[in-house]
């Protein structure tokens, strides 16, 4: 079944989580931000600028499914070079002004994580930051065992900006999201589905976004110009699924590592199985007439948030009230 | 929105109507000079091909070709048409030089020597033409004199049969079917055939019917018999004379046995003239079959007095009345087909005769539809429309200024009557919701139903009533050149309602409500109707828009029609010209995906919409099925 746009949309619509609407994430976000400053400026420390990073900066958040956390991903940018302090130092200020704020506060191996018992979690990542002899901004993550470590975060957002701008027509009336971004938060639902618990094996979501940047190039659209996301998502899958060897995707900025090289070579043959199972699901789905068994044939790889309505609620659906005109300008004459 | 008008001020001037720098005189001065040239090259050829100038009647050049593969030297003569070198030399063989018919020279002994269609020449070598034509002259005598081309006589057969037909037969007689007797009519107050012209039909109404609808009376009339043969007549030698006897010959020898028994009755009933109409094979790969005939006018009077002496009146046998007759000449006649069969098949849709199609809506584009039909061969139209034609509609609609004032369904049959009358059309001049009460049968006993209303309301009302009813074909224009559409849906008699229509097309949208997803305006614009339609502004072509649309249409129907493409198709085109944007208005998503000037079609399962409320599942399973006819 072809033209299933509307379902794909509203699939988005029951699956996306962004920063603006997350306000629980948002409050313990800022609880955490202030209990940081607060510390550093209590024990004369340099004091941090916090920014929003991570999938909430990418606009590609999710909601968590049972087993997964709700999570934000906060930078701290310290503006000196990283010769200043050490990155074991700077870590250290963090993780003191968190400590005991929740029962579980964890230094991970590049971020001090702050977990609530209530499913949400904060990631705060501490940065070097600060302009070299020729004017060239500087960034380091604080790491726990490598130390200060090459990175550069406005320019990964920079680079995921341009190459979703061939995207820019295809945004949904509802959400306004382009379809780069629909699609990668297709593919972390799928991923949270499939495996609902932190994994090495389990690609992270910048490893998703830029895997559908290598794939998706532009967008692909229906006859009539309007969006086929079912189509993007085959896409996708089908070049992931059929990838010769490992799947493998350099991150554009420091340290242009490969954002699939932690998975195992089990877990690369299981993922690569699972990419296609899921491009069979969509063909299948696209092959068949019936749109209810459509529908049911990509709930299985994608869960029940896609929507399925039985006959019933399809009847009741086509006489729901709408505000839209009921008087319509024509364009037609004969 | 900007002003539309201000567009107007960035239209082209025109290029029509301005001075020319090229004087009056000039083109014909120079071809005078050219074909003189020609001329004189020509004349220096037909010299070194030892062809000597004969100046009687009118300049001509005599001459022989000798043949290389039979060894024949034979006598022609060479003309140089007026128009050459625009034309090709004529060459003409003496006949009696020929020791047989050969094919490919006319009985007036003019040799072809190249198809009269599909070719041109190279006008500026006039001496290489006249060296070929004598090349191509040689070697169409030569393979005729070895027999090579005795074939292609049988297809040239009515060329050799009556070169010089005096009276002009129409026939609507079907070439198919059993020896059986035929009117022969008189045509009168031609209208628009030509008096004393015959018409042969099978049955008398149908050549009433036939030339009522040409504005034709038929006159007086007489009996004629048709009879099939399993093989061509034999071709008649060049000026000879047919007799009644190698008629009887023929029909006894290659006839049925009906047909020869009916000759017989013909011949006793000795009723003259008679026409004798022959179907005979054609000797083609594609087969198929031909008529010609001839006419036995009245005998010698003292012959028949002779052949009846000692019989009583009427009791003459057959056998008698031929032996008498038998030397007597026949007129071979030509017969024009005019017939449904014949003159479909040059429009290429002969499967087409059996169909019934309806048109709603006879406007610009579905006049147009509906002339395209009818030239296809569609066998029975029918037009529904209350609509009168208006003034301003001249040049966007197939009826003209005469026919202002007139209801539009009722002034089109007339008019396509008079050009098809071997075609059926009908009308109703009732708004189709109401003809869906008053006369169902109308609409939904067809093959196919065209909706060309340009109403949107209505068409979508149309889609869910007849859901389960013929095919449809919907058709529109969009405002201001910038596109025009066909679109395909439904299913055959017989089978069930399949996923796909036209309320597919639609798409629910929160802000314009719904969406005509082929549409290339973008929604929520409100096109001024009055510029829309305004030829010579925004849309300087708006009558050839409506008319491309129109074929779209007509093809569309006709490929669902003999099955060789299944609904659900978008059949659309965009305009080349840009005044739509300069206009102010906005295209949607779907124009930019088609480059202007381009066609696009879109089939299949990716036009069906899911959750459509009207074709999908769901809906299928619950939808009433089509109003029943009620019998009328």
């Amino acid at each position: 079944m072809a033209g299933m746009q509307t379902q794909f949309e509203q699939f988005h619509m029951n699956i996306r989580t962004y920063y603006e609407i997350n306000e629980t994430l948002r409050d313990k976000k800022d609880i955490i931000v202030r209990r940081v400053r607060n510390h550093l400026e209590k024990n004369d420390r340099p004091l941090c600028t916090p920014f929003i990073q991570g999938s909430y900066k990418m606009k590609v958040g999710v909601c968590a499914v049972p087993g997964l956390e709700y999570d934000i991903d906060v930078g701290l940018r310290f503006d000196f070079d990283e010769a200043a302090y050490t990155a074991k130092t700077v870590r250290n200020w963090v993780f003191e002004a968190v400590d005991g704020h929740t029962e579980q506060v964890e230094a991970l191996s590049s971020c001090i994580r702050v977990t609530y018992s209530d499913g949400y979690h904060v990631d705060l990542v501490s940065y070097s930051w600060w302009d070299d002899e020729k004017g060239n901004e500087q960034h380091r993550l604080a790491h726990k065992t490598n130390a200060w470590r090459p990175a550069d975060p406005p320019a990964l957002v920079q680079h995921v900006k341009d190459a979703r701008k061939p995207f820019s027509d295809t945004k949904d009336t509802a959400t306004q999201t382009d379809q780069s971004r629909r699609v990668v938060r297709y593919l972390k639902r799928w991923n949270d589905r499939a495996v609902p618990h932190e994994s090495k094996d389990k690609p992270s979501g910048i490893a998703l976004v830029l895997l559908v940047e290598k794939h998706l190039p532009g967008p692909r659209t229906m006859w009539d110009g309007g969006s086929d996301d079912h189509a993007s998502l085959e896409q996708v899958a089908q070049a992931a699924a059929n990838t010769v060897g490992r799947i493998s995707i350099t991150k554009p900025t420091p340290e242009y590592e490969d954002l699939f090289g932690g998975i195992s070579e089990s877990g690369m043959t299981t993922l690569k199985k699972r990419f296609g199972d899921l491009h069979q699901a969509l063909v299948d789905a696209r092959m068949t007439s019936d749109a209810q068994i459509a529908c049911k044939r990509l709930r299985d790889v994608l869960g029940d948030d896609f929507p399925c309505p039985d006959t019933e609620t399809e009847k009741k659906s086509q006489v729901l009230k709408t505000s839209a005109p009921a008087v319509i300008s024509s364009a037609s004459s004969a | 929105m900007s002003d539309p008008l201000a567009g107007l001020s960035a239209a082209p001037a025109l290029t029509v109507g301005k001075l020319r720098a090229l004087d009056l005189a000039t083109p014909a001065a120079q071809l005078a000079a050219t074909r003189a040239a020609a001329r004189n090259a020509a004349t220096h050829t037909l010299s070194e091909h030892g062809f000597v100038l004969e100046t009687s009647p009118m300049d001509h050049w005599r001459g022989t070709l000798t043949l290389p593969r039979s060894g024949a030297v034979v006598p022609i003569q060479v003309w140089l048409p007026a128009a050459f070198p625009d034309a090709l030399p004529k060459i003409i063989v003496v006949l009696n030089a020929l020791p047989k018919r050969i094919a490919h020279v006319e009985t007036s002994g003019a040799i072809c020597i190249a198809p009269s269609t599909n070719v041109f020449v190279d006008a500026d070598r006039p001496e290489d033409l006249v060296t070929e034509a004598l090349d191509r002259a040689t070697t169409t005598l030569d393979e005729g004199i070895l027999g090579e081309t005795d074939a292609d006589l049988d297809a040239e057969f009515q060329a050799y049969w009556d070169p010089t037909p005096s009276t002009k037969i129409l026939s609507l007689c079907s070439a198919d079917g059993l020896a059986h007797d035929v009117v022969v009519c008189g045509i009168r107050d031609g209208g628009l055939l030509t008096d004393g012209n015959l018409l042969v039909a099978d049955r008398m109404d149908d050549a009433e019917r036939w030339a009522a609808h040409l504005g034709a009376q038929i006159g007086t009339f007489s009996h004629g018999l048709y009879a099939p043969v399993s093989t061509s007549a034999p071709l008649p030698l060049p000026n000879s004379v047919t007799t009644v006897s190698e008629i009887a010959r023929f029909i006894f020898e290659h006839g049925t046995q009906a047909g020869e028994k009916a000759f017989r009755k013909v011949i006793q009933r000795a009723r003259y003239p008679q026409i004798i109409i022959f179907s005979m094979p054609e000797a083609l790969p594609e087969g198929g079959r031909r008529l010609t005939g001839v006419r036995i006018n009245r005998p010698d009077t003292a012959l028949l007095k002779r052949a009846a002496r000692g019989f009583r009146n009427g009791r003459v046998p057959a056998a008698r009345i031929l032996q008498m007759i038998g030397r007597e000449g026949v007129e071979r006649l030509k017969l024009t087909r005019v017939d449904h069969a014949y003159v479909s098949a040059r429009g290429g849709a002969s499967r087409l005769a059996q169909a019934r199609v309806a048109v709603v809506g006879v406007g610009a584009v579905g006049s147009e539809v509906l002339c395209n039909l009818a030239a296809l061969g569609v066998g029975q139209l029918r037009l529904v429309d209350n609509d009168e034609m208006d003034a301003e509609n001249v040049h966007r609609h197939a009826l003209g200024m005469n026919r202002v004032g007139y209801k539009k369904a009722i002034a089109l049959t007339i008019e396509l009557r008079a050009r098809f009358p071997h075609l059926n059309f009908d009308y109703r001049v009732t708004p189709v919701e109401e003809l869906l009460t008053s006369d169902p049968a109308f609409l939904i006993e067809t093959d196919l139903i065209v909706f060309a209303t340009g109403e949107e309301t209505l068409e979508r009302r149309m889609n869910r009533l007849l859901l389960n009813g013929p095919p449809r074909v919907h058709t529109w224009l969009e405002p201001l050149g910038i596109a025009g559409h066909a679109f395909a849906c439904g299913t055959p008699a017989g089978d069930a309602a399949t996923p796909g229509c036209l309320e597919c097309l639609y798409l629910a949208d929160d802000t314009f409500g719904l969406i005509n997803r082929s549409a290339l305006t973008a929604p929520g614009q409100e096109i001024r109707q009055s510029l829309a339609g305004c030829a010579g502004t925004f849309s300087p072509f708006s009558a050839l828009d409506a008319r491309r649309t129109a074929v779209d249409a007509a093809e569309l129907a006709a490929r669902v029609l003999t099955g060789t493409s299944a609904p659900p198709i978008l059949v659309s085109w965009r305009g080349l010209h840009d005044g739509f944007e300069q206009a102010g208005y906005a295209l949607s998503r779907r124009a930019k995906l088609i480059v202007p000037g381009a066609h696009e079609e879109i089939s299949g399962p990716v036009l069906v919409r899911p959750g459509c409320r009207v074709c999908s599942t769901a809906a299928l399973a619950s939808h009433p099925t089509a109003p029943q006819p009620t019998g009328q």
